[in-house]
């Protein structure tokens, strides 16, 4: 009697895009054939010959047109069997903006974004800031310091079971500063570039950031954790002579400017001012003046400008806090001694 | 009855010309407001668009409507009476659809790229946008427009970015013209409209503003 309608859908069982078209379809009593493509496989010849562009699910094909991303599905289907069913899109105008608006909102914002942190950890503030520099939204989840390790962590980092664990739509990414690079790269179309453009500046940036993260700080930590005053004195004398090397590489690097990003800041910035609290900190419990005017003043300077910063001010802890913490941190490792 | 309609906009924004130009067809009446995104953004944009404060936002009546691709089908369906913009079939709906996402999710990105970054990365952008660029221009085909034979929707989304073509191509030093002659002769189309020739800004002020992209992102 009537014509044959010719309704596919390809999909994949797990896809909430997927499921969109299948809701659509049983909304207007729409028979079709589904079939299913293989997650883990390669991709059948009617996916890869009816959505060259991005060979992915969902594909409606309807008489042998396809339609592709999931929302124009469901507008198409609307819109097709407009004689069937219930309106799936609202009829006025402006409350259509809306919808569309909102479903555009769900499917390029909602990215899952989770991070896992610790208040104090210098590592942690750095995927903060760059985040916040993106104008990303996130969760944030406060490890327990000193209980024990979440379950969340564990499953995210069982090698390490560190913060800071990034995990953006149930992928994790692991340690701080390949963490802000990620973020760099994923979230490209918004916000400042974190890394320098060019590729000399790229590679001098990642040489200061390990000399920073696998010379300079361990050095400060052995440093202050020793009780030999020997030790001690050595470690520091390690440590200001790392700074007066970061004074130098500043001032090639920043070429005036107020941070080593330029203008504004950037990975090397996030790399080392992630640390700056920890040093101010330290001077208020122990006198200890590594930021020294008259050592480094630019990395002085540099450093109150970092803190100042608008987008660091309000993520790094407060110096008092972590003054406090430290002496915390301290009276705990006393006290475990003492008790052998 | 009178209608309200204000146009929040920014003029180097490719998105923002979008709305001008939708709404110079449909020959509406609005009002044009210019935000200064670069120093401060206005009370009025930061309540029409809190969740993403940017530009165009388009009032009408009050009421905001957010997104450019949103606003293009908005306007579309309000002033449906004259000079139809998007296709009237749904498969073809839905291809202008798939289209414009396409040029916002990859275009935009690319093109970006050709002015903020350097060495390899830049290079591999320059392959990519000519690569986006033959795509455009093989799904305009033989038709003067998108569309078919009249100007309409994925025009409107595309023609924005042909002010900044000149741009790319200085900023990143290289030449789209042989790869993509159909496409510029489709752009010198566009622009023989009013709607279009009013809405797009001269090449040479994106030049400009690009160079203060760049120092405020310290980008060299």
């Amino acid at each position: 009697m009537g014509e044959t309608e010719e309704v596919k859908l390809l999909g994949v069982w797990f896809s909430p895009y997927a499921i969109r078209p299948k809701i659509a379809l049983r909304l207007k009593s729409v028979d079709y054939d589904y079939f299913e493509e293989d997650l883990f496989g390669s991709k059948s010849e009617l996916l890869l010959k009816s959505n060259p562009v991005h060979k992915k699910v969902p594909v409606l094909i309807h008489n042998n047109k396809p339609i592709l991303e999931s929302l124009n599905i469901v507008e198409y289907i609307d819109e097709t069997w407009n004689a069937s069913g219930p309106f799936i899109l609202p009829s006025h105008p402006h409350d259509r903006a809306q919808a569309r608006f909102w479903s555009a909102f769900v499917d390029d914002k909602t990215e899952e974004v989770k991070l896992l942190g610790v208040w104090f950890s210098p590592y942690a503030i750095r995927p903060k800031i760059a985040l916040r520099l993106k104008s990303v939204d996130y969760d944030y989840f406060e490890e327990d310091l000193f209980g024990s390790k979440s379950e969340l962590l564990l499953k995210s980092n069982p090698v390490h079971k560190k913060v800071p664990v990034l995990i953006h739509n149930n992928k994790p990414i692991l340690e701080s500063l390949n963490i802000v690079e990620y973020i760099d790269e994923t979230w490209n179309a918004s916000g400042p570039f974190i890394l320098p453009s060019h590729p000399h500046d790229r590679a001098q940036a990642r040489f200061w950031s390990a000399f920073v993260d696998d010379k300079w700080f361990p050095a400060l930590k052995a440093a202050a954790i020793t009780k030999s005053e020997e030790a001690k004195e050595k470690g520091m004398k390690e440590v200001e002579g790392g700074l007066l090397q970061l004074e130098e590489a500043f001032v090639s690097i920043s070429k005036g400017n107020p941070f080593f990003g330029g203008e504004a800041i950037g990975f090397m910035d996030i790399c080392l001012g992630s640390f700056v609290g920890i040093l101010k900190a330290r001077e208020k419990l122990k006198g200890e003046k590594l930021l020294d005017e008259s050592k480094i003043p630019f990395l002085c300077k540099w450093a109150n400008e970092f803190l100042s910063d608008d987008t660091v001010k309000n993520v790094v802890p407060e110096i008092d806090k972590v003054v406090e913490f430290l002496g915390e941190l301290e009276a705990r490792a006393q006290s475990a001694v003492s008790k052998t | 009855m009178a209608e309200e309609v204000i146009l929040l906009n920014f003029w180097p924004s490719m998105f923002g010309m979008r709305t001008m130009i939708a709404l110079k067809e449909k020959k509406v009446k609005y009002e044009h407001r210019e935000e200064d995104l670069i120093n401060n953004k206005s009370a009025l944009l930061l309540e029409m668009n809190p969740i993403y404060k940017k530009i165009p936002v388009l009032i009408h009546n009050g009421k905001p409507v957010c997104e450019s691709v949103i606003q293009v089908q908005y306007i579309d369906e309000i002033w449906s009476d004259k000079n139809p913009l998007l296709p009237k079939d749904p498969y073809q709906r839905a291809q202008a659809l798939f289209w414009a996402d396409f040029i916002d999710k990859k275009l935009y990105v690319c093109g970006r790229k050709t002015w903020a970054t350097k060495g390899e990365e830049l290079e591999e952008a320059k392959k990519e946008f000519i690569d986006i660029l033959k795509t455009l221009q093989s799904e305009l085909g033989d038709k003067p427009y998108f569309g078919g034979n009249s100007f309409g929707f994925l025009d409107i989304v595309l023609i924005g970015f042909y002010s900044w073509f000149p741009a790319y191509q200085k900023f990143g030093n290289f030449s789209i013209e042989p790869e993509s002659s159909i496409l510029m002769d489709w752009g010198k189309r566009c622009m023989e409209r009013e709607s279009v020739a009013t809405s797009l800004p001269d090449p040479e002020r994106i030049g400009g503003f690009i160079l203060q992209l760049k120092k405020l992102y310290g980008i060299e």
